[in-house]
């Protein structure tokens, strides 16, 4: 078990008073906080700050550290002095959090009761018998996925109570049917999969937050696709007729002359499933030069250049 | 077992969030969620309402926000998210036709 340096975690010196601790504590809880922080592993940053407050923010927790302080330093392995019973709930109120094996063993097992009641709120409900907690977890789905429903099978980890009140985690797999048609954020509930309750206190909820992945041809916007398709000039100034790629299969577009870069053609119907009625594919065209020209290539476009009357420089005056 | 569509009363979601239900009505007036229906005994909440009524206890709880400050929170969070993903579409579109180290 590694020591915990809390006074590090704050980035305070351990004769700093209460008011700087909570000072920095405040200040690091609004840059780790995993609803508005941007930060790389935030949750775990938020954690650690929230266990080093949990002890450094309360008196008597803070002098029972500060004594075994003598015994450990950062980052290296710390066994607990002989004689160690670890101190029993200091209780109080306290954040809800899976803290570290350090924590647990030296404010220990009787500390876990003082943490689920936090919750606090709990009403008429028994102490004793509390509902396990909700678990979310990101489910990546690919587009081709959504048009049918598919089972897929997802492992997750989950806090479990071992005998003695602590908490560990345990993987968990289980095969889940994703419905047609959702969508990037849409959350689906399984009941009862999430962390374990308490006492007599039904398991938790799990929520499949769903995040589509991003297609290399096609861009989603709400139900909609967008596909960029490649024409040559040829193709944009006479006209033509194309096979373009759709989610369910091929279909052939006509491309009217005189087209544009930046042309969007909607294709009813071939878009993203949805829930009540599909979306719609959007083509827009863009207008690709060849890599290079050949000598014949070039003297096409010599006769082109001479005779045309364009200039799309029009609008900048030149 | 999988739901898709769920919906959740005002006794549910307090049940879940483990508050009372002045808090809910409360977290309602500030317009943090906004539920269906006319009187709070004909409220109902969707995933996405439980999901910001946990959040916005957690901002309350973790960082000592008051209700208006939740609010606001949630508001400009919701708004972040709203452009960013607007953003993702743009660059997206954007690279697709101009090759740019602007874009990913």
């Amino acid at each position: 078990m590694e020591f915990k340096d809390y006074y590090d975690i704050l980035g305070v010196k351990p004769d700093d008073d209460k008011q700087a601790i909570k000072k920095a504590y405040r200040r690091l809880a609004r840059k780790y906080h995993p609803d508005v922080s941007s930060e790389h592993d935030a949750e775990n940053r938020f954690k650690e700050v929230s266990e080093a407050y949990e002890v450094l923010g309360d008196d008597t927790r803070r002098a029972e550290y500060d004594q075994l302080r003598r015994y450990g330093r950062k980052g290296e392995s710390f066994t607990p002095p002989p004689g160690w019973e670890g101190f029993s709930g200091t209780g109080g109120a306290s954040q809800q959090g899976d803290f570290s094996d350090f924590f647990e063993t030296i404010f220990g097992a009787g500390f876990a009761g003082a943490k689920r009641g936090s919750r606090g709120f709990a009403g008429s409900e028994d102490f004793y018998s509390t509902r396990g907690r909700d678990v979310e977890i990101e489910m990546p789905v690919f587009l081709e996925d959504t048009l049918r429903e598919e089972a897929k099978t997802i492992e997750y980890r989950l806090p479990h109570y071992d005998e003695s009140g602590r908490l560990e985690d345990v993987k968990k797999t289980l095969r889940v049917k994703i419905p047609k048609g959702v969508t990037d954020g849409e959350r689906i509930r399984l009941r009862n999969q999430g962390g374990p309750g308490f006492g007599d206190g039904p398991a938790g909820d799990l929520y499949l937050r769903i995040r589509l992945v991003p297609h290399p041809l096609y861009d989603v916007v709400g139900n909609d696709l967008n596909l960029t398709l490649p024409v040559s000039p040829w193709e944009a100034a006479l006209g033509a007729s194309v096979t373009v790629p759709t989610l369910t299969g091929k279909i052939s577009l006509t491309i009217k002359p005189d087209s544009q870069t930046g042309t969007r053609l909607r294709v009813k119907g071939r878009g993203l499933p949805g829930k009540e009625s599909p979306g719609d594919l959007y083509v827009i065209l863009k207008v690709v030069m060849p890599d290079r020209s050949s000598e014949k290539d070039r003297k096409l476009w010599q006769q082109l250049a001479d005779q045309a009357d364009f200039n799309p420089r029009k609008n900048l005056g030149s | 077992m999988t739901e898709y569509h769920v919906s959740f009363t005002l006794t549910d979601v307090c049940h879940r969030l483990q508050v009372s239900e002045s808090l809910c009505v409360e977290l309602v007036e500030y317009g943090i969620v906004s539920p269906v229906g006319p009187r709070p005994a004909e409220w109902t909440f969707d995933l996405e309402m439980l999901s910001s009524m946990q959040r916005a206890m957690r901002l309350h709880r973790d960082l000592e926000l008051d209700w208006s400050g939740v609010a606001l929170v949630t508001e400009l969070l919701d708004e972040r998210e709203q452009l960013r993903r607007e953003n993702r579409i743009l660059r997206r579109r954007l690279s697709r036709f101009v090759d740019d180290s602007l874009t990913e």
